[in-house]
C-alpha cells in the first residue's frame, strides 16, 4: 500500500473511530462548572495554602518568640493552558465570597499581568502605647476578610512570663477598611494562631489559652464563627496536651503540625472537613517543619534531629506519608504553587555577617526537590554585631510569593529576633525586596508578613511593623 | 445604567462565542477521549477548555476557534496529566472501562493504545484534521521536528498493527 493511500484509509478509520466516541453538549457559556470538578486536580477551587514553622525545643522552653507559628492563607491558581495568545485567566471565588475547599467560581475581568513593582498602602495599623500586637492569620469567609492574632498589654519579653493578653479579630468587606470586630471578653487571655474555613463554611480560630489547670499551663483552644463578628468557642478536636502549631487548608482538606510537648514529639494531624482531627504520622522528637496545602495533597518540609537534616514528606490524601528521597535544603518554609511546590531554606550554618543566600527549591510532587532560585541575605548590624538574616516564612497568594527573613542575636542562635528583609517574586527565581520598614538597631522590632491573599487582582498582606499589628493592600500600578 | 449596558454587552459576548465555539465542542471531547482514553476526562477538559475560551474570548484573534479550541483543550490535558502522574504514588483513580468502544474500531484502539498521548494526538491532528506539522508544533509547544518524528513513528505504528485487520 503506498503512503498516500495508507494515510487516506487511516484518516477515513481515525475519523469513524473518533466519532463513534461519547458526545458531550457544550456548558452554557457563561456558568461552565454546573457541579463541582469531578477531579480536584482540575478543580478551581479557592485554595487556602499555609506555611508554618515548629521549633519544639523553643516551644518547650516556653519562649515569647513570635516568629515560631506562621500562616497564611491563599487562594491558588489554576494551572496555565491554551493557545499561545491566550494569557492564563484570572479566576477567583469572587469578591470576598468563600473560603472553603470548592466554591464556586465566577467570571471576572481579567486584571493587568502581575507584577513585583505593586503600589503598597498601609491601610491600617491597630496600637495602644507600650503594647504589642501581632497579627498571625488572615482568611476569606462569606462575610469578607478575616484575620486574628494577639493584644498583649505589654511589651513581649525575650524570656519570661507572657503579660496579659486577649485574642483580637479583624474585618474588612473591601480588603482595605479593617475593623477591630473583637468581641468583649471573648478572648482573654488566649492566643488566636490560625484560621480556616469548615467544609460546612464555618470559620474556625485556632490557638490557645492559658490554663493553670492544665499541666503544661495553657491548652489548645478554637473557636467559631459564621461571618467573623460572633464567636463561640467549641472543642479544638485536640487533646489538651496537644497543640496545632499551624494549619494548611487545601482540596485535600486539612493539615496540621502538632506538638506534644509532654512526649516530647511531633506530629501530622489531617482532617477532612476542618473539624475532626486525627494522628496520621509522627515526625519524631526534635525538628522544624513546615505544612503546605495545595490540589494535590500537602507537604511538609524541614529538618530533623539536632544535626538539623532536611526532610520533606508529601501526602495525596494527608493520611499516608511518603518520605522524600531527594529533599530540599533546609526548609524555612513552603508554599503550594501551580501544581507544583517551592520550598525557601537555609544554609545548616548561617554565618555571622557573611553574605549568605536562601535557596529556593521546587517540586511537582514534593518528593523530588531541584533548586530553581536563590535570593541573597543581607547582613544588619545589632548591639555591635554584623548578623545574616535567614529565611523564615514563605506565602503563595494568586501570582505572588512572599518570603521573610529574620536576623537573630546573639547571631544565628535564635535568642531574640528581628525581621530581615520582607521579599516578593513571581516565579521564585526573581526577587525583589519589598519597600516595608526593615528593623531598626533595637530588637524585636521590624515588619513581618504573616498572611497573604490576592483578591481581585490585588495583593493583601497581614502582619506586623514593630510589634503593631499592620495591614497593606499591594495594587498593580 | 452601566449594569444594564453590562449585561447587554456581556449577552452579547455570550452568543458570539458560543456561535463560533460551540459547534466545536463536542469534537474536542471525542478528540480529548481518544487522545487520553478516558472519557471522563474527554468531558472534564473539555469543559474546562471551554471555560477557559470563553474567558479568553475577548483575546482571540477569530482566525480558527477550532483549532483555538483543541489547542486549549490539548494542553490543559497534558499539563495536568502531567502533574497527575507525578503524583501517581500519591494519588489514585482508577481508569474508566471502555464500555464505548464498537468492535470494528478494537483494533485501532489498541493500536492508538501503544502511543503515548502527545504523538496521538499529533497524530489525530494531522490525519483527521489535516493540521501541518508546523501548526501541530505550535498546538503542542514543541519542536516541528519532534511532531515529524512522532507522526513518522505513529504511523509506522500503526500500518503495523493494521496490516492483517
Amino acid at each position: 500500500m503506498t503512503d498516500d493511500r495508507f494515510d487516506r484509509e487511516l484518516a477515513d478509520r481515525l475519523s469513524a473511530y473518533e466519532s463513534r466516541m461519547p458526545d458531550a453538549d457544550p456548558p452554557a457559556a457563561d456558568a461552565p462548572l454546573g457541579g463541582p470538578p469531578r477531579w480536584p486536580l482540575i478543580g478551581f477551587g479557592a485554595l487556602a495554602a499555609v506555611a508554618a514553622v515548629l521549633l519544639l525545643a523553643v516551644l518547650i522552653r516556653g519562649s515569647a518568640d513570635k516568629n515560631i507559628g506562621d500562616a497564611s492563607s491563599s487562594p491558588i491558581p489554576s494551572p496555565s493552558a491554551g493557545a499561545p495568545s491566550e494569557p492564563a485567566p484570572t479566576i477567583t471565588s469572587g469578591p470576598l465570597e468563600s473560603g472553603g475547599p470548592t466554591p464556586t467560581p465566577e467570571l471576572t475581568p481579567s486584571p493587568p499581568d502581575p507584577t513585583v513593582d505593586l503600589r503598597w498602602t498601609e491601610t491600617a495599623s491597630f496600637a495602644s502605647p507600650g503594647t504589642a500586637t501581632t497579627v498571625s492569620a488572615i482568611v476569606r469567609s462569606e462575610g469578607g476578610l478575616v484575620a486574628v492574632g494577639v493584644a498583649y498589654e505589654g511589651p513581649l519579653p525575650i524570656f519570661g512570663p507572657i503579660p496579659p493578653h486577649e485574642g483580637r479579630v479583624w474585618l474588612s468587606t473591601d480588603a482595605v477598611t479593617w475593623n477591630d470586630v473583637t468581641p468583649e471578653s471573648a478572648f482573654v487571655n488566649a492566643e488566636l494562631r490560625h484560621l480556616l474555613i469548615t467544609s460546612d463554611r464555618r470559620i474556625v480560630a485556632h490557638g490557645w489559652v492559658e490554663d493553670e489547670g492544665s499541666a503544661l499551663g495553657r491548652r489548645p483552644a478554637a473557636w467559631e464563627s459564621i461571618a467573623g463578628r460572633s464567636w463561640e468557642e467549641i472543642d479544638s478536636g485536640f487533646p489538651d496536651q496537644a497543640w496545632p502549631m499551624s494549619i494548611a487548608q487545601g482540596a485535600r482538606g486539612y493539615a496540621t503540625l502538632v506538638v506534644e510537648p509532654e512526649a516530647p514529639t511531633l506530629a501530622v494531624w489531617w482532617s477532612a472537613d476542618g473539624r475532626t482531627w486525627e494522628r496520621v504520622h509522627d515526625l519524631g522528637a526534635e525538628g522544624g517543619y513546615w505544612v503546605g496545602a495545595g490540589d494535590e495533597g500537602f507537604v511538609v518540609a524541614g529538618y530533623q534531629g539536632a544535626a538539623q537534616e532536611p526532610v520533606a514528606i508529601a501526602s495525596g490524601d494527608g493520611r499516608q506519608w511518603v518520605e522524600a528521597g531527594t529533599p530540599p535544603g533546609i526548609a524555612a518554609g513552603v508554599a503550594p504553587r501551580s501544581g507544583d511546590w517551592l520550598v525557601v531554606s537555609r544554609e545548616a550554618q548561617v554565618v555571622n555577617g557573611e553574605p549568605s543566600t536562601a535557596r529556593v527549591w521546587s517540586s511537582a510532587d514534593g518528593l523530588v526537590w531541584e533548586q530553581s532560585g536563590a535570593f541573597p541575605l543581607g547582613s544588619r548590624t545589632a548591639n555591635e554585631a554584623p548578623c545574616t538574616e535567614w529565611p523564615t516564612s514563605l506565602h503563595a497568594a494568586g501570582p505572588w510569593l512572599i518570603a521573610g527573613t529574620v536576623v537573630s542575636y546573639p547571631c544565628s542562635e535564635g535568642g531574640v529576633q528581628t525581621q530581615g528583609a520582607q521579599l516578593i517574586s513571581l516565579d521564585g527565581v526573581d526577587w525583589s525586596e519589598l519597600p516595608f520598614a526593615p528593623a531598626s538597631e533595637e530588637v524585636g522590632l521590624g515588619t513581618r508578613i504573616s498572611g497573604a491573599m490576592e483578591v481581585d487582582g490585588r495583593l493583601v498582606l497581614v502582619g506586623d511593623q514593630d510589634r503593631v499589628a499592620t495591614f497593606w493592600i499591594g495594587e498593580q500600578p | 445604567m452601566e449594569g444594564i449596558t453590562g449585561v447587554s454587552a456581556m449577552a452579547r459576548t455570550t452568543e458570539a462565542f458560543e456561535a463560533a465555539v460551540a459547534p466545536h465542542y463536542s469534537g474536542l471531547v471525542r478528540r480529548l477521549t481518544a487522545v487520553l482514553r478516558d472519557p471522563e476526562a474527554g468531558q472534564d477538559f473539555a469543559q474546562e477548555a471551554y471555560l477557559r475560551a470563553f474567558r479568553a474570548w475577548d483575546r482571540f484573534d477569530g482566525t480558527d476557534s477550532r483549532a483555538w479550541l483543541h489547542t486549549i483543550g490539548l494542553r490543559l490535558a497534558f499539563n495536568e496529566r502531567d502533574r497527575r502522574r507525578r503524583w501517581g504514588s500519591l494519588v489514585e483513580r482508577a481508569s474508566p472501562l471502555e464500555a464505548w468502544l464498537a468492535p470494528e474500531d478494537r483494533t485501532i484502539h489498541e493500536a492508538l493504545g501503544e502511543l503515548r498521548p502527545v504523538q496521538r494526538a499529533a497524530l489525530l491532528l494531522n490525519a483527521v484534521d489535516g493540521f501541518t506539522q508546523a501548526e501541530i508544533a505550535a498546538m503542542l509547544e514543541v519542536p516541528p521536528g519532534t511532531v515529524a518524528s512522532w507522526l513518522s513513528r505513529a504511523k509506522a505504528q500503526l500500518r503495523e498493527a493494521l496490516r492483517n485487520d
